[in-house]
């Protein structure tokens, strides 16, 4: 490189200043990087400075947050203005978590991020959380299709360089992607909802752009208190929403941001006697009738208090629940949850295990080409029809075999359907024959395919659209079927209507073995 | 491939990789922890904030999507600012506002420049030291700050609203960056370079 140019490092830091502040002229800029080209000590110099206006710039976003969010509450402001200056130093907990959800929000990625006040423990903790295996029963969906549409539109994310989200823009958005599950075990709520956002992103990775401008800033207050939440299948909103509400706050939605704040009020609160019916006050089905009145709802709600730890299994000697007005918001919203997830339409595929063509991949079939395979008889023994209600397990016909140990779970994710085939039961457990139900009736308008092994932590996903469907090429399992994957594979017998697998990758690989490939066709015929 | 390997995930409408539960949680703190240092050095180039913001924005995005293919015997923050500073010289609009001699080998050489491991609660020890610090200030520069990196407004945005000539906010910003890094340097001990 050239080093004609060497500057002495007065004049270093003063093109350094002026780099920083954006004054450079051509020839200054021209020496300054070229210090930097051939000096490791001014290298070190400009990455420390670098380092520290980053620092500088996080601190003073964060006041410019604290200010914003005090800001929010009437009344508050002129209080706070009063009251004596404490040295921000006392507070480092909401300056640290102030300061990082205003560096990230400010970079519009959606990514709340915490106070990590153990450094990566905490990171780690945050992110520990696990897909539920096994779902909830969730209510039928309600049978008439046109209801369920007005009920529950599908979403389309609006563009956003020309759309403004407002609050009811993004509550349908996000209500529009289904988390497989949320399972928190007493983390604090900033940690909590970092763990959602990690499922969040891998749901929309497929998604609209809005995954890279929503922005999800958690007060400090609320980012501290500590939330403890198990659930099946939940909109993403709908988890929040409740973590939010267990820890005392509330979630808004503005313009491209969801704030999460705690209530002005005591915390912890003090559990006061309730009828289990008060938390459905207000609410009504979908064909109007007060939720509150009806013994099936209320005993799901007295169902999900007991699950969530919430009141011990045994009911209260004077019949009554004593919850918190925490608690009580947070069953409110896993009853709409729930509410939510039945309006969902039931979804029908067929899976057929299909002779192989040469050199096929694992890809996305065209509508035409399901056309073709819906139009050809399959072979004997190799269909099966699967019917799933989103976040519903596939439930064997077999009474006497209530343990499926693979399922096919729909979640809507945005604009599409996301489906996954999960297996339930573990690696080691012996196979089991399991029928699937009979043929469907319904097209979802567009479909997303993820098949998950969590035991060999293989997962395959992809989006296909309309009358699209997947095929998975299976030449590579035939090496792997042995157990190098974890995955006990077994006796895999197809036989007509019947299909026996340890999990997926035994399905697969029973393919695999016998030359043939998986389909995954939505149905269309009536 | 399906079934068989191991650990691995992709996505069958794109070759890229999509990543798994297992990878997710491998991910996130290795980021959290290397995320300042990596906004740090994408500001090093880029000085509009906004654009910084959208630059650190599709590095974090790359750094998800490429996470299989990082070597987990390295450093993930090394590797992510190697990602930013590829990402910045094949960007033709942030190239163009760059001197010849910013090259990917000086970013290269600069990006060795920042710790070699990252370390959230450095961070966070820095931080309330500058908290500390903040506070020593007069509330003149303290507004001057807010504007400028609170609010990222413009040097001269900050001197009409405040009365100040352009060089003089110019120089403030210099005083006060100085003033408070050597703050913060002696707050954690460390020597005080002039």
């Amino acid at each position: 490189m050239n080093t004609d140019q060497a500057i002495d490092p007065q004049d270093f830091s003063r093109l350094l200043q002026r780099w920083q502040d954006g004054l450079c002229t051509v020839d200054e800029a021209d020496r300054f990087w070229q210090s930097v080209a051939n000096n490791a000590a001014y290298r070190r110099e400009f990455a420390a400075a670098s380092r520290f206006e980053g620092l500088l710039e996080s601190a003073m976003k964060e006041r410019a947050r604290e200010k914003e969010v005090a800001g929010f509450w009437v009344g508050v402001v002129e209080q706070m203005a009063q009251r004596p200056k404490q040295p921000v130093w006392q507070k480092p907990t909401v300056k640290r978590a102030l300061g990082i959800a205003a560096v990230l929000a400010a970079g519009g990625l959606f990514w709340w991020v915490a106070n990590f006040e153990t450094g990566s423990h905490s990171a780690q903790s945050a992110v520990a959380v696990k897909t539920p295996r096994e779902l909830p029963a969730r209510a039928p969906a309600p049978s008439n299709p046109r209801q369920r549409s007005q009920v529950l539109p599908r979403p389309t994310p609006p563009t956003l360089a020309t759309t403004e989200w407002d609050a009811a823009a993004l509550n349908e958005w996000l209500s529009g992607y289904y988390l497989s599950g949320c399972e928190v075990q007493d983390l604090p709520l900033r940690d909590a909802l970092t763990n959602l956002h990690v499922q969040m992103m891998q749901l929309n990775f497929f998604g609209t752009d809005i995954q890279s401008r929503l922005r999800l800033v958690v007060t400090p207050e609320a980012g501290k208190r500590r939330v403890t939440l198990k659930t099946g299948p939940i909109s993403f909103l709908k988890a929040i929403e409740t973590l939010a509400a267990l820890a005392g706050c509330q979630v808004e939605l503005g313009d491209r941001l969801l704030t999460v704040k705690a209530i002005a009020q005591p915390y912890p609160q003090k559990p006061l006697p309730h009828a289990w019916s008060d938390v459905l006050a207000g609410k009504v089905d979908a064909e109007g009738n007060p939720e509150a009145g009806q013994p099936e709802k209320i005993a799901l709600v007295q169902a999900d208090a007991i699950e969530q730890g919430i009141v011990p299994p045994e009911p209260s000697a004077d019949g009554r629940a004593w919850l918190t007005a925490a608690q009580v918001e947070a069953l409110r919203r896993l009853a709409e949850a729930r509410a939510q997830l039945a309006m969902q339409p039931q979804l029908k595929f067929q899976v057929r295990l299909a002779p192989k063509d040469s050199a096929e991949q694992e890809r996305i079939l065209t509508v035409e080409e399901v056309q073709q395979l819906q139009a050809q008889p399959a072979p004997p023994g190799t269909q099966t029809v699967v019917t799933v209600q989103p976040g519903a397990p596939i439930r064997p016909a077999d009474p006497l075999d209530n343990s499926p140990q693979w399922q096919l779970v729909a979640l809507p994710i945005g604009e599409g359907i996301e489906i996954g085939l999960q297996p339930l039961i573990p690696a080691t457990s012996p196979d089991r024959l399991i029928q699937m139900p009979g043929n469907g009736q319904v097209s979802p308008p567009q479909l997303a395919l993820n098949t998950a092994s969590f035991h060999d932590s293989t997962l395959v996903t992809g989006v296909i659209g309309a009358g699209q469907g997947v095929r998975l090429a299976t030449s590579s399992l035939a090496t792997s079927s042995t157990g190098s994957s974890g995955t006990a594979v077994g006796t895999v017998s197809i036989a007509s209507g019947l299909t026996s697998s340890s999990s997926l990758s035994a399905l697969l690989d029973y393919a695999a073995a016998n030359n043939l490939q998986v389909n995954i066709l939505p149905i269309t015929n009536p | 491939m399906l079934g068989g390997d191991k650990g691995r995930v992709k996505r069958v409408s794109d070759p890229a990789f999509f990543m798994s539960p297992a990878e997710s949680d491998q991910f996130l703190p290795l980021f959290l922890a290397a995320q300042n240092d990596l906004r740090a050095f994408i500001g090093a180039m880029v000085r509009d904030r906004a654009v910084r913001d959208d630059v650190f924005q599709e590095v974090s995005m790359i750094l998800w999507q490429s996470f299989a293919r990082f070597d987990r015997s390295r450093p993930f923050g090394a590797w992510a600012r190697g990602i930013a500073a590829r990402k910045i010289m094949e960007d033709r609009r942030l190239r163009s506002r760059l001197p010849d001699y910013c090259t990917l080998e000086t970013l290269e050489a600069l990006s060795e420049s920042f710790p070699a491991h990252e370390d959230q609660g450095s961070w966070q020890e820095r931080e309330q030291a500058l908290s500390y610090c903040l506070e020593l200030l007069p509330e003149k520069s303290t507004r001057v700050l807010s504007a400028r990196y609170g609010r990222g407004e413009a040097a001269d945005q900050i001197a009409a609203a405040m009365g100040l000539t352009l060089d003089a906010v110019y120089q403030t910003l210099t005083r006060l960056r100085r003033q408070l890094r050597e703050c913060v340097q002696r707050r954690l001990g460390q020597p005080v370079h002039d």
